[in-house]
């Protein structure tokens, strides 16, 4: 623990940030077995502690995703993130305005009510990542990743979109290329030497995630079609198409404003197109056409 | 019931940007961000083509439809009526979508 003699820490390193939680038990700071290409032994960008106390009384609210979580500012400030089942706050997390510390919520569940064991239980250990970014100018977008050749190619799509199955495509007919995730990718584009592309944990169902990374090389946003072909976008269009395929605190000014920087730098340094597809090979030279 | 929104406003109103949207230039063209408090209110974002962003790069709270759009008609060189239509029209749009808040008419 941060504040105590005895306990573990879990860390997990995601792009160039890395999660450090700490707990009395190792089973509340527990990642899947799958995140184990994540798992590293040293740092904290994000520092969390397990408590399993009560949960915050919430202050005002800023966001509801009307799904599992809300957003809440805190009277000192802090932002309070509440997780549901059903009409019951399971957890939260409780976390500095820099999204640098702060501590997660995790009482012992009632008897007879559902109790999952790691406190740090998706979606919690992504939005941690995501809310660090967004102050960081960093992008994580709803996307799968192929390290291909010399550079990466993103494939930008919600959820149908047609991920996965590229993924499989690319795996299957191009088995050099390493696909960094077929969900989600994150993008740095505050190197001057380009923007670097890094895949992460979280996966589609073609269960692709690699912490590999490579330089962006072609951004295409996925529109199933009888034929595949590509066809240019305007940066300013591709910036948009980023934004809603991203995951902005999008109740935050400041931080918003960041995440469309972030989309505008990615658009204006790489191209983009919209990738029309046929669901067979052909989809991967028309790739790697469009982005030499 | 919901009214329909004007087809254009006050050539005399000023308009301001609105705190809750983001916008940002990019190779020349802008977008624009709603901030949102709820899941369902995601779900629109705005990209002006050069006009547009001519139009919205001028909107300061301090000069009114009229004088932007003379500066339109200045610089795109069409007839002052047709860039006061132009941008009083716009104008509406940018306020349907609460991109923008009209002070009062002096």
């Amino acid at each position: 623990l941060k504040s105590a003699a005895a306990g573990f820490v879990n860390r997990m390193k995601v792009g160039p940030t890395v999660l450090a939680a700490f707990a009395r038990r190792p089973s509340e700071v527990a990642w899947p077995k799958r995140f184990a290409p994540f798992l590293c032994a040293k740092g904290g960008d994000i520092e969390v502690e397990i408590r399993r106390e009560p949960i915050p009384r919430p202050g005002d609210l800023l966001f509801e995703s009307e799904g599992v979580w809300r957003a809440y500012r805190q009277p000192d400030s802090r932002l309070l993130l509440t997780f549901r089942v059903g009409r019951t706050i399971y957890k939260a997390a409780l976390l500095d305005r820099a999204i640098k510390g702060g501590e997660v919520y995790f009482p012992r569940p009632l008897r007879g009510a559902p109790a999952p064991r790691s406190a740090l239980q998706f979606p919690l250990d992504e939005m941690l990542f995501q809310h660090r970014w967004a102050q960081d100018g960093l992008l994580e977008v709803h996307s799968c990743g192929v390290l291909d050749r010399s550079g990466v190619l993103l494939f930008a799509g919600h959820s149908g979109a047609g991920k996965s199955t590229l993924a499989r495509i690319w795996r299957q007919h191009a088995p050099a290329a390493r696909i960094l995730s077929d969900d989600r990718v994150l993008l740095d584009p505050r190197r001057p030497a380009g923007v670097r592309a890094f895949g992460t944990p979280w996966h589609g169902t073609g269960r692709f995630g690699s912490p590999a990374s490579g330089g962006l090389r072609a951004l295409f946003f996925l529109e199933q079609s009888a034929v595949s072909e590509a066809v240019r976008l305007h940066p300013a269009e591709a910036a948009a198409r980023l934004f809603t395929r991203s995951f902005p605190p999008i109740w935050d000014r400041d931080a918003t404003e960041r995440v469309v920087k972030a989309c505008g730098d990615v658009a204006e340094r790489a191209p983009a197109f919209l990738l029309r597809f046929r669901k067979d090979e052909s989809v991967i030279d028309i790739a790697r056409q469009a982005g030499q | 019931v919901a009214r329909p929104a004007p087809d254009s406003v006050d050539l005399n109103a000023t308009p301001r940007r609105s705190w809750r949207v983001v916008s940002r230039l990019v190779a020349g063209e802008h977008i624009l961000v709603p901030l949102a408090s709820r899941g369902a209110e995601i779900d629109s974002i705005f990209n002006l083509n050069p006009t547009g962003t001519f139009i919205w790069e001028r909107i300061d709270g301090r000069k009114t439809v009229r004088e932007i759009a003379s500066l339109l008609s200045h610089d795109f060189q069409v007839s002052a009526p047709r860039a006061e239509a132009d941008c009083a029209e716009f104008a509406a749009q940018l306020l349907e979508v609460r991109a923008i808040e009209l002070s009062d008419t002096p």
